[in-house]
């Protein structure tokens, strides 16, 4: 086995986890798929270029700015998508056609903006910088996504298990009206989460951006599918599920293109989502809800 | 006037909207339909005969046969491993299935791989309308049919539907595979009309455009369908002909489209459509079409066991919710069960329809074991019952619901329906006649065609009870039915529960108005914390301190005030 | 210190519906300050809709609802909680996957009004690490009232405080909201056991299909029959 492979593995599963910690903290904490988290992604990775490219920013400084622009579209697709259907019996259903709805409203606009054609950083963005571990060569880059994603991971979790707004954001996911009863303003609870969640995939697809140097239009479509496929693997919900998954399932992709061919990457992500969803349905992570009649 | 091209695919992606709509009334949301789409494409083009060899039409005919079965198939083969799932899981793991579809067929070399495979053109816009007609003929009979009204129950309320007899697990099985058989052909004709097919025309994107279409159209009326596709088939057209034709317009105003009817419009635009308000047809007399009633079932004769419980108990983790019931309801017997809030009644009663399994002893109910059998099945042998929170189908009018009420005596429609057989008239006619009875005992009969969450309060409480005299049961469980009733509406009640006894009919009543059970039954069980703590005739039972007590607590920890 | 100022909680021609469901027709009750009101009925009479809509949880239909003179009638929960009214609800609700220290600092704008809390209720204090979902029945009424305490209120709305409890466990309860009545907050206590309630409270109001059919001084009530019929509908 390879150490190249290995790292490679880590960099893209680290990718994979931070965009599935906001997919499933959504889930988590509203009882809510928002299916525009992929769009927000895509904007994120050209919002991301732009900024470099015409902006003149450095890729480091770019990513502060891509996280706020997440977190705003948050707040968007909070307003547009979920806060009109508050109450209706269909919530559910609704929800996963409105915040689709509003992801393709995203990525026209994108089209609108940019064309359909990949986008790049400008060719002297990134540090030339590459270090050696164990025998392998790591880019200033890749060493860049593994932390960044170590470092919002860890603050996700200190602010959902050590702050107020953490309290809050558990209290709503358990039980929102008893949540409402001591004083948790759960409205504004549902605006942050979005909001975090947001930023969490806006850095997400501009690393992703920065890793393969390009971005596409139908980039989220595909991060979407595996996304979906590692939060249910790590247990729908679960933030260290969705960390664990995202790593194993870049793991396993690099050894799949290493032992059985490049072009059978992606049904990975569907035979691990197969075999949890009909062996262990809750997950890795998740726990078995018990519901009363 | 739109050309071929828009004609065809107006009828082709209205076909693959309505293998959305197949699962939709069903309430399941399930998203495989572009993987079942790709392997009756790629299979059909690669087993059925060349068109140059047995004709257009002949060829076409056997890739469609070919094609709808593979979908079939694949959906038998995805749908028992996955029909556990509900919600969005259901929906994920449909995508999935797709997905791995698609994946695999571009690492097929034989089928061209990524670049896809030729098939030759046959598909006309007449052969194509005559398809998308036969499948809207499909819905428009199954719509009004035994089968599609226990569709609708299912997508109002499973549990609901469940506790009348239907068998949800098969049903949603059914509908599964009838959304196969629709995106296999959607895949055909695709197939036979684009001359090149490619793993990419069976993407993500595929999909979430069928559902798109579905959900625009509208998912309660079978030409929901058709009338998505004509419109979003037809925005590019719109927009060449008001000379806007960037490429991000279609997909924006498409998704605004979508936005705005979920957010505005949820029955989409079929919703717009005027539906004619379909009133019982009863004809005769109450009493002359008696004859032809659905009520076949023997009851127990007076004093027969009906019910038989042998300490029977249930926990929910550490809390012992019931604990070691003994209790027999015999036939003919008006039975009251009361006691304080959090006593257990509801999950006796639970345990007796069925619904919940005890943690030890045993239920006998009608000859079987309620809590062994599945839910359906406990209703079909006499249990009818009608919930504490009002589970009526919110949207199916007062007649329909009593109509799902008799989904246990009726025979299935559907088939006959489609094939114009008297015989399936003749059965509708007698399910109607027995439904607008059931309202007509509770004082319905007016309003047999407004819609259950329309009603008042009072009136959907007797809605239930006439759903559940629908099933013609043997034993009838009323989990207060008098609650948020004024004193006029509960006496009203109670005459009917007495005059329902007097008809030889056994009932559990449960409830918290303890004026009008002492009126109404005969002899009232007394529950607190889950345990029997009396039992015997209203006086007896309104005499009993422990009883007075459990009630209305007592004063001080050492005893009574005053 | 009660009495002069007016009462802490006017309650006017409250209506409350669900749907086509009228749970509250007409509701009139006050509460002074530093009282313990009581509203007694049997279940579906629209006693915990009454404290719903008081502690902003569902909107009323008509009416008003005035605290300390301001009028609350469609202010959010979350701000009630702030401006010193709190409900502890029906079921206790507390937050099983939250730890008890967790549910007590979701109330609580400062620490330390846990301190308090913990003084009040040893068994928190020795729990205050574990999951809310392992305290026993009592133990989680004691959390969901000493939940509403950390925010130090002015006005409490207790319901069903005894429900499922045991009769021992029934005793402290209202130990505890004798305390809590004695402290000088004002307390409205609904209630199926409605002999305990009138016990303990100072006035009643007695409601039966989502009117109050009768009320008075709270010792009056008590020995009054009606009561008991409201509850079984027979003469005892």
């Amino acid at each position: 086995m390879d150490v190249q492979q290995l790292l490679n593995g880590l960099f893209v599963g680290s990718i994979y986890a931070l965009f599935a910690i906001g997919f499933t903290l959504v889930f988590g904490v509203l009882d809510r798929l928002n299916l525009a988290h992929p769009a927000v992604f895509t904007v994120a990775a050209f919002v991301g270029i732009e900024l470099v490219a015409v902006g003149g920013l450095s890729i480091w400084a770019a990513l502060p700015v891509v996280f706020v622009v997440g977190g705003l579209l948050g707040l968007v697709i909070e307003q547009v998508a979920f806060r009109p259907l508050k109450g209706r019996a269909d919530a559910h259903f609704a929800g996963l056609i409105s915040s689709i709805a509003l992801a393709g409203m995203f990525i026209a606009l994108l089209q609108w903006r940019y064309g359909p054609d990949t986008k790049r950083f400008p060719a002297e963005s990134f540090p030339e910088t590459t270090y050696k571990v164990l025998g392998a060569q790591v880019t200033g880059v890749q060493v860049a996504i593994l932390l960044i994603t170590i470092v919002l991971a860890v603050g996700l979790h200190l602010l959902v298990g050590r702050t107020r707004l953490g309290r809050s954001m558990r209290a709503t996911a358990e039980n929102p009206t008893a949540a409402r009863v001591v004083g948790v303003n759960v409205d504004r609870v549902s605006a942050t989460t979005l909001a975090i969640s947001s930023a969490l995939g806006a850095v997400a697809g501009a690393l992703f951006a920065m890793n393969v140097n390009s971005a596409q239009l139908g980039m989220g479509g595909a991060i979407e599918l595996k996304g979906l496929a590692v939060i249910v693997v790590g247990g729908m919900a679960s933030l260290p599920g969705a960390l664990v998954g995202g790593l194993l399932l870049g793991l396993a992709e690099v050894f799949t293109v290493q032992y059985i061919g490049s072009s059978w990457r992606d049904l990975v992500a569907f035979g691990l989502l197969f075999l949890i969803l009909v062996v262990r349905p809750q997950g890795l992570f998740g726990t078995r809800k018990v519901r009363e009649v | 006037m739109p050309g071929d091209a828009t004609l065809v695919f107006i009828a082709i992606s209205g076909i693959f909207a309505f293998s959305f709509y197949a699962v939709l009334v069903a309430g399941q949301l399930s998203l495989g339909q572009a993987g079942f789409a790709a392997i009756a494409a790629f299979g059909s083009a690669t087993l059925a005969p060349a068109p140059s060899q047995v004709g257009d039409v002949p060829a076409l005919l056997i890739a469609v046969a070919i094609g709808m079965s593979m979908g079939v198939l694949a959906s038998i083969v995805l749908g028992l491993p996955t029909m556990h799932l509900r919600g969005v899981f259901l929906a994920i793991a449909t995508l999935g299935f797709a997905e791995a579809v698609r994946i695999l067929i571009i690492n097929m070399e034989s089928l061209g791989g990524a670049q896809g495979m030729p098939v030759p053109k046959v598909v006309t816009p007449a052969i194509a309308w005559v398809f998308l007609l036969l499948v809207a003929y499909w819905f428009w009979r199954q719509g009004p049919s035994r089968y599609g009204r226990a569709l609708a129950a299912i997508r109002e309320d499973e549990l609901a539907a469940r506790a009348m007899g239907i068998d949800v697990g098969r049903h949603r099985l059914q509908v599964f595979v009838t959304s196969g058989a629709l995106a296999g052909l959607y895949g055909v004709l695709w197939a036979y009309f684009v001359r090149l097919i490619a793993p990419e025309d069976f993407s993500f994107t595929t999909a979430i455009d069928g559902l798109v279409t579905a959900v625009v159209g509208g998912s309660t009326l079978f030409v929901g369908p058709i009338l998505g596709s004509i419109f979003l088939t037809l925005v590019p057209d719109l927009q060449r002909a008001i000379g806007i034709d960037a490429g991000w317009i279609r997909p924006f105003l498409a998704s605004l489209l979508l936005l705005l009817v979920i957010l505005f419009l949820p029955g989409g635009l079929a919703s717009l459509v005027p539906r004619r308000v379909r009133m019982p047809a009863v004809t005769g007399t109450d009493l002359g079409s008696e004859a032809a009633g659905l009520e076949t079932r023997q009851h127990p004769a007076d004093g027969e066991p009906v019910v038989r419980l042998r300490g029977l108990s249930k926990d929910y983790g550490g809390v012992h919710a019931v604990r070691g019931v003994d209790l027999e309801v015999t036939g003919g017997e008006i039975l009251g069960l009361i006691g304080p809030n959090g006593a257990g009644k509801t999950t006796l009663v639970n345990m007796i329809s069925g619904l919940v399994r005890g943690t030890s002893g045993t239920v006998e109910v009608l000859g079987i074991r309620p809590g062994r059998t599945a839910v359906h099945r406990v209703a079909a042998a006499g249990v009818s019952r009608t919930f504490q929170q009002s589970r009526l189908f919110p949207r199916l009018s007062a007649l329909e619901n009593t109509l799902v009420g008799s989904h246990v005596l009726t025979r299935p429609t559907f088939v006959r329906r489609m094939l114009w057989l008297p015989s399936a008239r003749r059965d509708e006619q007698r399910a109607l006649q027995h439904a607008a009875r059931c309202l007509r005992r509770v004082g319905l009969a007016d309003k047999a065609a407004v819609p259950a969450k329309a009603l008042s309060y009072g009136d959907q409480r007797r809605l239930e009870i006439a759903r559940a005299l629908a099933a013609d049961p043997s034993l009838l469980i009323l989990d207060e039915p008098a609650a948020g009733m004024n004193h006029v509406e509960a006496a009203g009640l109670s005459d009917l529960i007495g005059a329902l006894g007097r008809d030889g009919l056994t009932i559990l009543l449960i409830e918290h108005n303890v004026a009008m059970v002492m009126r109404t039954c005969s002899r009232i069980v007394v529950l607190n914390f889950g345990e029997v703590i009396a039992t015997g005739s209203p006086e007896e039972v309104a005499a009993n301190s422990e009883v007075v007590e459990a009630y209305l607590g007592s004063a001080e920890p050492e005893g009574e005030p005053r | 210190m009660t009495g002069l100022t007016g009462p802490i909680l006017t309650v006017e021609d409250l209506r409350v519906r669900y749907g086509r469901v009228e749970a509250v027709r007409g509701v009139s009750f006050d509460a002074a300050a530093g009282e313990l009101v009581t509203l007694v009925g049997a279940n579906g009479a629209g006693k915990s809709s009454i404290i719903n809509a008081v502690s902003g949880l569902v909107r009323p239909r008509g009416g008003r609802i005035l605290f300390e003179g301001r009028d609350i009638t469609r202010t959010p929960a979350h701000r009630l909680v702030r401006s010193g009214l709190v409900q502890v609800p029906e079921g206790r609700q507390i937050l099983a996957t939250l730890t008890v220290e967790e549910n007590l600092r979701l109330g609580a704008p400062r620490r330390a009004g846990i301190g308090e809390v913990y003084g009040r209720f040893p068994v928190l204090a020795e729990r205050r690490r574990s999951p809310a979902g392992t305290l026993s029945g009592g133990e989680q009424q004691m959390l969901a009232i000493g939940r509403a305490l950390v925010a130090r209120p002015r006005l409490i709305l207790l319901d069903e405080p005894s429900m499922g409890l045991a009769p021992r466990i029934v005793d402290e309860v209202f130990g505890v909201i004798g305390e809590i009545r004695s402290s000088g907050t004002t307390v409205v206590l609904v209630e199926q056991n409605a002999r305990r309630a009138l016990r303990a409270a100072d006035h009643g109001y007695i409601l039966a299909s989502g009117e109050i059919v009768h009320s008075g001084p709270a010792a009056e009530l008590l020995g009054d029959d009606r009561v008991v019929q409201a509850y079984l509908g027979v003469e005892t």
